[in-house]
């Protein structure tokens, strides 16, 4: 891979990263705090701004869950291309 | 239900291989306080808490322990990456090699396999939230004395992130229990069980 693209490539997966954490820590808060206006509010924002980086980490590199795969004419299952979370060195 | 996600919760990347650290970090891929153990108490104990805030906490948090055993195994996997035999027999990792070589295999720094006896599914949502509070501790005592072991700050930036995950669960388990004490009679919270007593 060029340097370049691995370096695109490792910021757009912490952008997803980042923004995921802030969806999943929420998440947590409001299992406990139901009616917290404050938070829904938050939740709101960090799940609109995970779609985004999502979305741009999808276009750039490939689908998150399986599931969200897009099969492309001519292109192999694009799923079982690496890297895997494991092994990503950057 | 559950659908894997191709990324970790938090990223890791580990460049310098050592033994030394993989044989103590294993202990919470698979070891008593480990993230294999939080996860099953977690999800196994959810289908008898009776309360809605109770069973989408133990949901979510057994949930996030499954991305930290990813993480966990991925720390080892990269600490061995690589490694040489003389570096595996050096740092005292040949007992776990001559089993495993160097695959993930779920057990304790001493070399227990995971085991379901270290965890409790009691079937009373009081009993099994301090539980939980108590198992929180554990792993955070657990993370706390591998950062006293470990120098590598790419090491030792991932474990403090896991670190501050157990105070989050910690903090959410005490307030699912406040809540579940405060449905409860007030002059007798031990009266009965609220996961069996209470008919829905």
């Amino acid at each position: 891979m060029v340097h370049n693209h691995a370096n695109h490539f490792t910021a757009l997966l912490h952008q997803v990263i980042m923004d995921s954490f802030v969806v999943d820590d929420l998440i947590l808060y409001l299992d406990t705090h139901p009616d917290d206006a404050c938070a829904l509010e938050a939740f709101k924002a960090a799940q609109c701004q995970e779609q985004k980086s999502e979305a741009a980490y999808k276009e750039a590199v490939g689908a998150l869950i399986a599931q969200n795969t897009e099969v492309k004419d001519g292109k192999c299952w694009g799923w079982i291309d690496d890297p895997w979370p494991w092994e990503i060195e950057v | 239900m559950f659908v894997y996600e191709k990324k970790l919760q938090y990223p890791v990347r580990v460049c310098r291989p050592s033994a030394a650290n993989a044989k103590v970090i294993i202990s919470q891929y698979g070891g008593p306080d480990g993230e294999m153990g939080a996860a099953t108490r977690y999800l196994s104990q959810r289908f008898v808490m009776p309360y809605r805030e109770g069973k989408a906490i133990l949901t979510d948090i057994g949930t996030e322990e499954l991305g930290h055993l990813e993480i966990v195994g991925t720390l080892v996997y990269q600490l061995t990456k690589n490694l040489t035999i003389d570096q595996i027999k050096a740092e005292g990792f040949d007992t776990y090699f001559v089993d495993h070589t160097v695959g993930i295999y779920p057990q304790a720094a001493g070399g227990t396999p995971f085991t379901a006896a270290a965890l409790q599914s009691k079937g009373d949502a009081i009993t099994d939230l301090y539980e939980d509070m108590a198992a929180e501790q554990k792993a955070r005592t657990t993370y706390d004395n591998i950062l006293r072991l470990v120098d590598d700050p790419d090491v030792k930036d991932v474990i403090r992130f896991l670190r501050a995950r157990e105070i989050i669960h910690f903090q959410r388990f005490g307030e699912v229990l406040r809540i579940a004490i405060d449905r409860l009679n007030e002059k007798d919270f031990y009266a009965f069980n609220p996961s069996f007593d209470m008919k829905s």
